[in-house]
């Protein structure tokens, strides 16, 4: 089955590929996990808000062509600036100004972490491993109270009255 | 996945549908599911029509984005717009929100209940008149408290914090039958234990001979005059197949359309999609309080860091509130969230973030919800849809603030070693000398990070039609078959989780509803 996209443009995407190297923890890079961040965002865009969806993609080339306005990006786009320089960049736009763009990057910044976190790989790391746990109190709570659950589940489902 | 009889969805419809019943209830959360049962119990025939999809138990899953792309209205990331802006999230889903929330069950306050009934023009409202349907509602959705096995390190600390600082705390009311502690509450039960509507009020309207039609869109009320006819819409596929991926350039697509005409139309959208559903098609309040009165108890959270491990996901999503504070209209507890969540809220980035994040399993996360004092707006924008406005009164950032400083000083009175920056641009917190300080400290409203799962109030309950929407019963005023089933019917907040109040409130209207059904032809 072919994967469709959220419709983030080539260009775009770059720029939102260079920002998850920034915006997620080291590791995440090192162990090559940022296409599968870049394709998680790229999966939830598609269920946000239209006017939001539509805004991203324009957001980021706006943020890319804004480094320039730095006088020590000398000119440089966000993903032509050196490792020291884009970061400091990124921090002003963060939490250094206010304003719409400002406003924007944060937001796309949270979803970034957010794709970051959904991985299991990432999350592994944490110790967080919800589904055994939940596979093992699940069985506790047929074990101790099976005959229990299913009068109760009678009585407050289905039924008329 | 098989559908359970009497459910059509975007999948299984084969073309344009057209039908007719006596009553259409448009949602399928915890108002519209409550009274499609009880009409549909009495031999009423109803149609249920539901934005959201058909996602049984087994289909749910313990990740976050999943559940936000499938249950969830706009990924769960819709935001109120003013200042500061607040980020809320709606159920959209065959159960609506009862799918998605913690299952707490409580009564409306009986403050609350004197005060509609006192200064609101409220029938029928009273204490001791609400008091056999809050009984069938805990019977129905099996409301107790929680096996103790299942309360959590997370939950024993906020305890412990409470008692400690000698501050009331309850265990919560829970709808749910034995509870796993499982902590996937807002992802969807995987167990079956809460009983949300998904599992008790739609099968008991389907098993009553309902019919559901769910990936389906209201777009307007059909009228002639000012008098209900029915409803039209279209089918939508929320592509959330395995492997399928939704496009954004596609997501616009028309559906086929649905038409369904009945002498009685009920809307249960919920606070924001009822009263935008009832603007676009026509509906005016003589009020003019329609969409207006908007009340959200803006919730803050944060992020205490303990020295010993937590492991917050084990263990029921919530098992406490502190009500020490509920007369000011402060209520604290603790609430797990999974990775995803709580690194979004951390404004570091990179290696700074993995650091913090490695304490994840050392976490808790508490906070308070306050009971607003000013109200918001619902309007339809074009080209946006339905959108909230909403700002907050400085009363109500201040008490923001202190209810944050006094889950601070709990934490620290419970062993935390640390508290994130609650608010953006404040310091952590090491200790209860810099909770002293931050309450004395000016927070600005840009530094708040708010949200909510409380919208109420925009088709407010009055027989004074200068002030209400809706009748004592939810009965549109100056429209005939309208009428109205949701938190929208609240005249103002209510301090505590809302969900039995709506089913409460609901259960009653569908008693008068039946009552003089001969008045509706039904």
């Amino acid at each position: 089955m072919a994967i469709m996209r959220a419709g983030l443009g080539s260009r775009a995407r770059r720029v939102l590929e260079r920002l998850a190297v920034l915006v997620c923890p080291p590791d995440v890079v090192e162990n090559g996990l940022t296409a599968r961040v870049v394709e998680e965002f790229e999966l939830h865009l598609g269920y946000l808000p239209a006017p939001a969806r539509r805004l991203v993609g324009p957001t980021l080339v706006l943020f890319d062509e804004a480094a320039r306005l730095r006088p020590a990006a000398r000119g440089r786009r966000f993903v032509r600036l050196t490792d020291v320089r884009v970061d400091a960049y990124l921090r002003r736009v963060l939490y250094g100004q206010s304003g719409p763009l400002s406003t924007a990057v944060r937001l796309i910044k949270s979803l970034v972490v957010m794709a970051c976190y959904e991985l299991a790989e990432v999350n592994a790391e944490l110790g967080y491993d919800p589904d055994p746990y939940i596979a093992e109190v699940t069985a506790r709570r047929i074990a101790r109270h099976g005959p229990a659950i299913r009068a109760a589940e009678a009585r407050t489902s289905g039924g008329a009255g | 996945m098989s559908l359970p009889a009497g459910i059509v969805n975007a999948y299984t419809v084969s073309g344009d549908v057209r039908v007719a019943c006596d009553v259409v209830v448009v949602g399928s959360g915890a108002g519209g599911a409550t009274m499609a049962a009880k009409l549909a119990g009495a031999g009423v025939d109803v149609v249920m029509v539901e934005e959201g999809g058909y996602h049984p138990t087994e289909s749910f899953q313990s990740s976050m984005g999943h559940a936000l792309r499938t249950l969830y209205r706009d990924g769960g990331a819709a935001t109120t717009i003013g200042s500061p802006p607040i980020l809320f999230s709606e159920g959209r889903c065959v159960g609506g929100s009862t799918v998605v929330n913690g299952g707490m069950s409580f009564r409306t306050p009986e403050r609350v209940l004197d005060q509609w009934a006192r200064h609101e023009s409220v029938a029928a409202i009273t204490p001791e008149a609400m008091a056999p349907y809050f009984e069938e509602v805990e019977r129905r959705l099996h409301v107790t408290h929680q096996d103790p096995e299942t309360i959590g390190r997370d939950a024993a600390l906020l305890k412990a914090g409470a008692d400690a600082k000698g501050w009331q705390i309850i265990p919560n009311l829970r709808n749910q039958i034995h509870c796993a502690g499982s902590n996937n509450c807002t992802l969807g039960c995987p167990t079956g234990a809460k009983r949300s509507m998904l599992l008790t009020n739609v099968p008991r309207a389907l098993a009553s001979g309902a019919r559901l039609f769910a990936d389906c869109r209201v777009g307007r009320i059909t009228r002639r005059g000012r008098t209900a006819t029915g409803v039209e819409g279209r089918f939508c596929r929320p592509d959330d197949r395995p492997g399928g991926r939704r496009d954004s350039r596609r997501d616009d697509r028309p559906g086929p359309r649905i038409s369904v005409a009945a002498p009685v139309v009920i809307v249960a959208c919920g606070a924001v999609q009822s009263p935008a559903l009832l603007m676009r098609s026509g509906f005016r309040s003589s009020s003019g309080q329609l969409g207006r009165h908007m009340t959200l108890h803006p919730n803050a959270k944060l992020v205490a860091v303990f020295d010993e491990q937590v492991r917050g996901w084990h263990g029921v999503h919530q098992a406490y509130q502190v009500r020490e504070f509920i007369d000011d209209g402060i209520l604290i507890t603790a609430v797990n969230l999974p990775p995803s969540l709580v690194a979004m809220g951390v404004a570091e980035h990179g290696r700074a973030l993995g650091e913090v994040m490695r304490d994840y399993d050392r976490m808790v996360v508490a906070g308070c919800l306050i009971e607003d004092s000013v109200t918001g707006s619902v309007r339809n924008l074009p080209g946006l849809g339905a959108q909230v406005f909403y700002d907050i009164s400085d009363a109500d950032m201040a008490r923001i603030v202190r209810g944050i400083s006094l889950t601070a000083e709990l934490m620290f009175a419970a062993g935390a070693r640390r508290i994130l920056s609650p608010f953006a641009g404040v310091p952590d917190l090491r200790g209860p000398d810099d909770v002293s300080a931050l309450s004395a400290s000016k927070i600005s409203k840009r530094s708040l990070e708010l949200f909510t799962v409380h919208l109420m109030g925009t088709a407010r309950m009055s027989d004074d039609q200068s002030r209400g929407v809706v009748s004592s019963f939810g009965e549109f005023h100056g429209a005939r078959g309208l009428f109205v089933a949701d938190a929208s019917l609240f005249p103002g907040p209510i301090g505590v989780n809302p969900m039995e109040t709506i089913l409460a409130l609901v259960s009653r209207n569908a008693d008068w509803m039946l009552d003089h059904r001969s008045r509706f032809g039904i």
